[in-house]
């Protein structure tokens, strides 16, 4: 009897040679109390809850008639409890969270009782997507209580969530959502293509499958947003629209997307149409003030001195009289100072950072103004193009317009206004050859869409949104039918 | 390979470019031309630059030199100037008496030939030497935005036609058109007023229109938006007419341009009793008799001078298919004006 276990602890040292050598790998043998039946249980204690193995799984297999492996369906009170003969699959069930049950008697198959621990993080209120008004739930990084919340907000059978696993080390569960019957297929395909091509050892966060499956992944525009509000995800998905569910990220990725949106807040849609309109208007205005500012002073004060209007001229030159540098070191040395203080304020824990940002925006500024480093004009028109880069509401398109700033600038040192020109050619030319999921990036702006301009510049009332966006070319594309809605009429006829 | 070589272009034809960044240059905001004493040399002219002190006051300082074309003004004024000078930031151009006289287009065109001047600059004639109104002292804000601002306002609400670089110029390359321009008087240290409008035949001055006819001149050639006139009543009493919109219309047959100027306006002021309704048509009526006899002798004294600042010869032409310019140089010798005037008091303000 002894030989025979030592020699079954040989086959099995086969797997388990690197097991072993963790610390948490338990393998620990017990005898069934009525029928002396010598059973195994195998976990790695890491990854499963102790108090399902003490209270639900133990107790039963010690006191109850426990004969044979298939008993266990009977006598466990956990609901996912599989039987194999596969000893390949051992290593994944026990990685997954899997007590693995071995009897003496029957070497050959396993059981597997499900003893996952589930450590979810309470939810908590978006922080990056933050709005007043709405909805204050957003994604933690457990992918069940995630799509738990999407699911929550379109209780329709026709939500279809397929899962895949990607990267070879990080085995990242990866869930594709659509709606059956309104999400054109080709865009699934794309997206399933696209998954399954992606080759990459550790996947740990949604971040990583924007980089590896976007269309152009050298331009420093995200071709995905990443959201954390599941009603802004419930809201894509009703337009037609697929949305990527990354296990261990608090951020679902919406695809296929285009540039607007990006300036769009969620909030938007909270708001009568009319202020939403006319704060998206503010948005789009503050992303060309924040790019261009700069470099048009920087241009004019090089080259271009005939635009500056009488009155301002003495305002400018008087601020600029005491300055040793020329407008573009002026100009990079605030641009370099403000992009500091930003990313000491974003590395820094959340009260520190407060004091850099009154160290940076008090003394830095008052004393390169008073140093003779830096014009005060020019101090105002930084402050203000960073202040405008931080209205757009998606933090990774923000990053963009900060970016985009410093060639312009470049050029606008070489070339003035010309310069601009030329710059600003370049990245219309880039945008609209870009494309998300196959899809034209700049739409409805370009190829113009009239049709689409409805939610995209500003946003009309939700009766004339009827139609869902005709990029999409989603099998239905009809919303609501705009007749019935009209005939609907108030009660006191 | 390709980027490669566009990344070279850039960085070398930004070699091609001229900088001029703005704290470094001086820039030319007035310029005054009078005609040289001595006699090699053609102009004198003197540039005015704004020198802007840390308290935001503004230092007026001028440089003179002297020349056969503007160029070598620039390179006399060059010469004792600390920075470039660059001509981008000109306001105004001021030609003295004699200069006027001798005929100023070259002066003229060579603003038109540098592109960084703008076309609003405006071009005005003054009483004394253009560089005595230059070394004045006018106002807080330097003397070339005193100057500016001074006709600005003067075309926005009074009785100076519209003007600037760009009209004088279309007006002197247009045939039957004739140029005119605001003249002003330096009459103090700290002082210049507008004194009336050089009238031009081609580009030589030949007659100074007073200050008494000016009302009249602009309804001839340009709108109102915002005039002002008082009209002389019986018995002694005044009433002024304000707000006044006028619109005129020129219909020219063979031998004949009949001028129609329609003006609205509101009673401000009255030195009488009661505005009475009858009170109101004799202003009406007076002003309309006014307008007719004065802008008629204005007519008659430019067919004399031989000059046409209304430009009919140009509304000949558009209303003519087949118009002949040195035909019509003849006919508008013995062209007859009939003027008739159309006044209409809207409101007598709010004491009726």
């Amino acid at each position: 009897m002894k030989n025979k276990r030592i020699k079954e602890d040989v086959e099995h040292k086969e797997w388990e040679k690197s097991f072993i050598k963790s610390k948490d790998f338990k393998k620990i043998f017990y005898y069934n109390q009525k029928t002396n039946v010598r059973f195994g249980l195998t976990f790695m204690a890491t990854l499963i809850d102790e108090n399902i193995i003490q209270d639900g799984i133990l107790p039963n297999l010690l006191e109850d008639e426990f004969r044979e492996i298939e008993d266990i369906k009977q006598l466990v009170p956990v609901a996912d409890v599989q039987i194999c003969d596969d000893p390949s699959l051992i290593e994944q069930k026990l990685m997954n969270g899997y007590v693995m049950l071995t009897i003496e008697t029957e070497l050959k198959h396993f059981g597997f009782i499900a003893a996952q621990k589930e450590i979810v993080r309470g939810l908590s209120q978006p922080e990056v997507e933050f709005s007043v008004i709405g909805p204050k739930e957003a994604f933690v990084e457990s992918m069940g209580q995630n799509l738990n919340l999407i699911r929550k907000r379109l209780p329709v059978k026709e939500l279809i969530i397929e899962e895949f696993t990607l990267g070879s080390l990080s085995k990242t569960s990866v869930a594709i959502l659509y709606m059956e019957n309104i999400t054109n297929e080709d865009n699934v395909d794309t997206v399933r293509q696209r998954l399954k091509n992606v080759k990459f050892d550790a996947i740990t966060d949604s971040s990583y499958i924007v980089q590896l499956i976007s269309d152009n992944s050298n331009s420093p525009f995200p071709q995905l947003l990443d959201t954390e509000r599941p009603d802004r995800v419930a809201g894509i998905l009703a337009e037609g629209k697929i949305a990527i569910v990354v296990d261990g990220s608090p951020h679902v990725l919406i695809t296929p997307t285009t540039l607007v949106e990006f300036f769009s807040s969620f909030e938007d849609y909270f708001l009568n149409w009319i202020l939403s309109s006319f704060f998206r208007l503010i948005r789009l205005f503050a992303v060309a003030f924040s790019i261009l500012i700069t470099p048009i002073y920087v241009a004019t004060l090089s080259y271009h001195y005939e635009l500056i209007p009488k009155d301002l001229m003495s305002t400018l030159i008087t601020s600029r009289r005491e300055i040793p540098l020329p407008p573009i070191l002026e100009a990079l040395f605030l641009e370099l100072t403000i992009e500091l203080l930003r990313e000491a304020g974003a590395r820094l824990p959340t009260k520190v950072g407060q004091t850099i940002g009154i160290v940076g925006g008090i003394v830095i500024g008052t004393a390169s103004v008073e140093a003779g480093l830096t014009s005060n004009v020019l101090l105002i028109i930084v402050a203000l193009a960073a202040l405008a880069s931080f209205t757009t509401p998606v933090y990774r398109m923000g990053n963009t317009i900060r970016l985009l700033r410093f060639p312009f600038l470049f050029l606008a040192e070489l070339w003035g206004l010309l310069g601009i020109v030329f710059c600003f050619c370049v990245l219309l030319t880039h945008l609209t050859r870009l494309t998300s999921l196959g899809r034209p990036f700049l739409e409805p702006l370009y190829p113009p869409r009239v049709v689409d301009m409805k939610d995209a510049l500003i946003r009309l009332p939700f009766e004339a949104q009827s139609k869902r966006p005709i990029f999409l070319r989603t099998k239905n594309p009809i919303r609501f039918s705009k007749k019935k809605a009209k005939k609907k009429k108030d009660i006191d006829e | 390979m390709k980027n490669l070589l566009i990344i070279c272009l850039m960085l070398l034809l930004s070699g091609c470019v001229d900088k001029e960044i703005l704290d470094d240059i001086n820039i030319e905001v007035g310029v005054g031309y009078d005609l040289a004493e001595d006699s090699k040399d053609k102009y004198r002219g003197t540039v005015l630059f704004q020198e802007f002190q840390p308290d935001k006051s503004v230092i007026n300082r001028t440089f003179s030199g002297s020349g056969k074309l503007r160029q070598d003004l620039l390179i006399d004024v060059t010469r004792q100037s600390s920075e470039p000078v660059v001509t981008g930031g000109l306001k105004v151009a001021v030609f003295g008496p004699k200069i006027s006289r001798q005929g100023i287009y070259d002066l003229i065109d060579s603003f038109q030939r540098d592109p960084s001047i703008g076309a609003r600059v405006f071009v005005v004639t003054s009483e004394d030497k253009a560089e005595e109104v230059m070394k004045g002292e006018y106002g807080t804000r330097g003397n070339s935005t005193y100057i500016y601002n001074l006709i600005q306002h003067n075309i926005d609400n009074r009785d100076i036609p519209k003007t600037n670089l760009h009209i004088v110029s279309r007006d002197y390359y247009e045939t039957g058109k004739d140029t005119f321009l605001p003249r002003i008087k330096k009459i103090a240290d700290d002082k210049v007023e507008i004194i009336g409008v050089s009238l031009f035949d081609k580009d030589k001055e030949v007659e100074i229109l007073p200050l008494k006819d000016l009302f009249f001149f602009k309804l001839l050639v340009d709108k109102y938006s915002k005039g002002n006139f008082d009209v002389k009543l019986e018995k002694g009493n005044f009433a002024a007419v304000k707000s006044i919109k006028s619109k005129h219309k020129i219909k020219i047959t063979d031998n004949h341009a009949s001028i129609n100027i329609n003006i609205e306006g509101i009673i401000r002021e009255y030195t009488g009793r009661k505005l009475t309704s009858e009170v109101v048509n004799d202003v009406e009526k007076k002003l309309e008799k006014k307008v007719e006899r004065e802008c008629l002798k204005l007519l008659k004294q430019f067919q004399e001078l031989g000059i046409d600042p209304v430009g009919l010869g140009q509304i000949k032409k558009t209303q003519h298919r087949k118009f002949d310019y040195k035909k019509w140089e003849d006919e508008y010798k013995t062209l007859e004006f009939d003027v008739k005037c159309n006044v209409n008091v809207e409101e007598t303000g709010i004491i009726e």
